[in-house]
């Protein structure tokens, strides 16, 4: 472990100092840009919290990303290397290689892209490709992308080639082939005379294809066609008017059966509405969704994260305090859901008796999602389709409802605090994020966050978080402090505590710890302690990780 | 000008994948064996057997390279001697000793059936080894040595289901057609699959048979050899949680294969507990010209 966190050190020194080549090198012709990570963990026995330990007792996931810009071309590389891969990771990821290369030229409006690239066609409804590191996830295209724009206001693209699948010392795409269209057209740049207009209209539709071979499969003792070819059909409006703004989307899905759907034949679909009005200090969202059977992959028998085609981003907000972040997040059910969404958010005014010398923010949003309204009709229709839709109401199964409200003020130079408190009910049958419990759960989290900065430089964070609830794992508390010395050094520690466990063996204190220092574009972390198992989400995506006992070290550096 | 060549490549691109990238499947259910009354007329009609009778599947794993296996296929003729109808023997060409291997072997009696069940009812690549019935339990896969008893017991054992079949071949149209009635003579719960084998005898191909002189034999006949199922490898659910006295025709017409010779072939009707489980009872029948 020694020798590897050495290595760890020598990786930061030479990549520091390569960025401060760089810098001096004064080259105008090209550039070369890029940013390296590298995460290593050791494992500890830890029964207590059931602590898992791989054979190998440590691991390390590395990638440095490299871009070399000249003129109106650019190339790219990621280097990756699983030694092995963390855990919580995909475990088939392994070894060291290339995992994504590409070429690019853009000019005179057109951009063409071959190699690995990322794309999204409106909100991601129909095709969205893209890399999470921190989660392990990238369905990255390898062939060809066209972008061009042959006058103001319009942008057409066309894309096509496989996603990958998966990482061996080397790219592994899936089986399937991707291909789409998408079009684009801002209305007010398009005709002249509309330039002006207080009320901005644009108007997109795509639509994306995925080719797998396949002649038959066998469910329920009948034998089913399998249809090579499965498109996704989308079109969607954004209007902007003064303060106000809409956006919609839709998109439909011909007969995919797969893994998520249990190989059904009914088409999908999936509806995405937004409204918003803001005014300075005020602000008020509507969002409803609608989501059914919209699994859609390159690989018919993939499933969990694995060669997704599309992205269905989740209704709720995206909370970032620990105990809500990680206990109970909610992600998309992409066989079907309907849900609705709003928030309200208010700045009390600067030198008002509650908005004080600077202002408070108060927000309040809340999420409700339930099942689709299904029923079962039995029979041949039944054995094709699965069920039919009733309507596109709420179906009688409660899948989370998510009430919090948000306060945050600034009290003086020195002090700051922000409150929340979440009401959550969430299903776990549903979203199986623990195997403790399967029902509904009822939360009341409260979380005060309060950061004092006593001298230039010199600031200390305190989270404070509580969760109630008498299902799952019954009750947990966090306190976290956080002392930051800019602009080099933080040190943070860390406990939680699962007090209200009806197991007394599993009230267990999770306690950690951090030291961090920043050099420029380039920062070391050094972490040691309990980690629990939880899930894990950036934007609506996520992973379980398991429980860890032990040292964690980040490198981040950029150039 | 280069825009517009851009243009049309985008529009000629965007227009074939819209016509040609989505397969839209109307009737998405294969219509696999459905028995072509319009063709052959009603189903025959069966007279209930009145008593119960169990009788027995033996499943003989084999291959053309392998020198022990034809003391099985031994094994298998006198098991057929002593119970005659009461025992069904398949012989299943899998694994690396059924592989082509010319040019001593040149022929392939593997398929992809037969692969299938030496999976999931061996589980390795040996032979020869025999499966009884499949009935559950350690230690359930045997030796030519073993077959014997092994059927004795299996036949003594208390029938939940009678079996009787009828099969024919259809020359004209390439059929051959199977009717399977069924009688539970018990309550049951959970699924019951029906599969259907058709099984050939008299073929004559090369055969390693070791202490036979020459071990070669390069016109050894083979019997009860499996060349398809008409109804896939697992079968086809025809019984969900059946009830004493529930009875039931099953009837079949399959696409022939011309490489097979109907007055050799065989049906071998068999009743599973869900897929590839415990064999309730099996009935077999030569097939009708």
């Amino acid at each position: 472990m020694k020798r590897i966190s050495i290595v760890v050190l020598a990786v930061f020194i030479v990549t520091s100092g390569w960025s401060q080549e760089q810098q001096s090198s004064g080259d105008t012709k090209g550039q070369l840009h890029g940013n390296v990570q590298a995460l290593f963990q050791n494992y500890n026995p830890d029964e207590a919290i059931g602590a898992q330990v791989p054979d190998a007792k440590a691991a390390m996931n590395t990638f440095g990303n490299f871009t070399y810009t000249y003129g109106q071309f650019t190339a790219g590389v990621r280097f990756e290397s699983y030694q092995n891969a963390i855990l919580g990771f995909p475990n088939r990821f392994k070894g060291s290689g290339i995992g994504s290369r590409y070429v690019r030229y853009n000019a005179d409006n057109l951009d063409i892209t071959v190699g690995n690239f990322y794309e999204q066609f409106g909100n991601g409804l129909s095709f969205r490709t893209y890399w999470e590191p921190n989660l392990g996830i990238d369905n990255a295209m390898d062939g060809i992308r066209v972008i061009y724009k042959p006058f103001k206001g319009l942008a057409l693209k066309a894309v096509y080639g496989q996603l990958r699948y998966d990482f061996d010392s080397r790219i592994i795409n899936s089986a399937g082939i991707v291909r789409g269209i998408d079009g684009e057209v801002s209305l007010n740049e398009l005709v002249k005379p509309w330039a002006d207009k207080p009320l901005k209209v644009t108007l997109g539709g795509s639509f994306v294809s995925k080719y797998q071979s396949g002649e038959t499969f066998e469910r329920d003792s009948t034998v089913f066609t399998l249809p090579n070819n499965v498109g996704a059909t989308g079109g969607r409006l954004g209007v902007v008017y003064k303060n106000f703004q809409f956006t919609g989307e839709y998109v439909t899905k011909i007969n995919d059966p797969n893994a998520d759907n249990g190989y059904i034949y009914k088409k999908g679909e999936s509806i995405f509405l937004n409204g918003a009005f803001s005014k300075k200090g005020f602000g008020v969202t509507a969002s409803a969704k609608y989501v059914d059977n919209m699994a859609f992959r390159s690989d018919r028998d993939a499933l969990l994260f694995d060669v997704p085609i599309n992205f269905l981003p989740a209704i709720t907000r995206q909370h970032t305090y620990n105990l809500a972040a990680t206990l109970y997040p909610y992600a998309t059910v992409l066989n079907g859901e309907v849900g609705v969404s709003g928030e309200l958010f208010y700045t009390i005014k600067k030198e008002s008796k509650l908005g004080g010398k600077y202002g408070t923010y108060i927000s309040l949003n809340v999420a409700a999602v339930n099942s689709l309204d299904t029923s079962h009709v039995g029979g041949r229709s039944e054995l094709i389709d699965g069920y039919v839709v009733d309507s596109h109401g709420f179906g009688d199964t409660k899948f989370v409802r998510d009430v919090n409200f948000e306060l945050r003020k600034k009290i003086n130079k020195a002090w700051s605090i922000n409150f929340i408190h979440y009401y959550f009910e969430f299903n776990t049958k549903v979203t199986p994020v623990t195997q403790d419990f399967k029902g509904i759960v009822y939360a009341n989290i409260d979380v005060l966050d309060i950061q004092y900065k006593f001298k230039p430089k010199h600031s200390i964070r305190a989270e404070l978080q509580s969760l109630i609830t008498e299902q799952d794992k019954g009750n947990w508390a966090t306190a976290l402090v956080e002392y930051t010395f800019s602009p080099h050094w933080s040190f943070a520690i860390m406990d939680q505590y699962n007090y209200g466990n009806s197991d007394p063996e599993k009230r267990v204190h999770y306690l950690y710890g951090n030291i961090g220092y920043t050099k420029g574009a380039s920062r070391i972390m050094v972490g040691y302690g309990k980690r629990r198992a939880g899930i894990f989400c950036i934007g609506g995506v996520c992973r379980a990780v398991p429980a860890s006992n032990g040292i964690e070290i980040n490198l981040t550096s950029s150039f | 000008m280069k825009s517009n060549r851009i243009l049309l490549f985008l529009a000629v691109f965007g227009l074939s994948i819209l016509f040609v990238a989505c397969d839209d499947v109307e009737q998405p259910i294969v219509e696999y064996g459905v028995y072509r009354s319009d063709l052959y007329g009603s189903p025959p009609t069966f007279e209930p057997l009145g008593v119960p009778k169990q009788r027995v599947l033996l499943e003989d794993f084999t291959g053309h390279d392998c020198g022990n296996c034809p003391n099985g296929h031994l094994r298998a003729a006198e098991l057929i001697e002593t119970y005659g109808e009461d025992v069904a023997v398949v012989s299943i060409h899998a694994g690396s000793l059924a592989a082509p291997l010319p040019p001593d072997y040149p022929d392939d009696w593997t398929t992809p059936e037969g692969t299938y069940y030496l999976l999931t009812q061996v589980g390795q690549d040996i032979m020869p080894k025999g499966r009884i019935n499949r009935r559950p339990g350690a230690s359930t896969i045997f030796s030519p040595s073993a077959w014997a008893g092994q059927v004795a017991e299996a036949i003594a054992e208390q029938p939940s289901v009678n079996m009787q079949v009828k099969a024919d071949y259809q020359a004209t149209n390439n059929h051959w057609n199977v009717h399977v009635f069924s009688e539970w003579l018990q309550n049951a719960s959970g699924n019951y699959k029906l599969v259907v084998m058709l099984a050939e005898s008299g073929i004559v191909a090369p055969q390693l048979f070791y202490g036979n002189d020459p071990e070669y034999i390069a016109e050894y006949h083979h019997e009860h050899m499996l060349r398809a199922t008409g109804t896939g490898a697992t079968g086809l659910t025809v019984f969900t949680n059946p009830s004493a006295g529930t009875t039931d025709v099953d009837s079949y017409t399959f696409d022939w294969n011309g490489e097979w010779v109907p007055d050799s072939c065989e049906v071998i009707a068999i009743l599973t507990e869900g897929d590839n489980g415990r064999v309730l009872n099996v009935a077999k029948t030569k097939l009708a010209p």
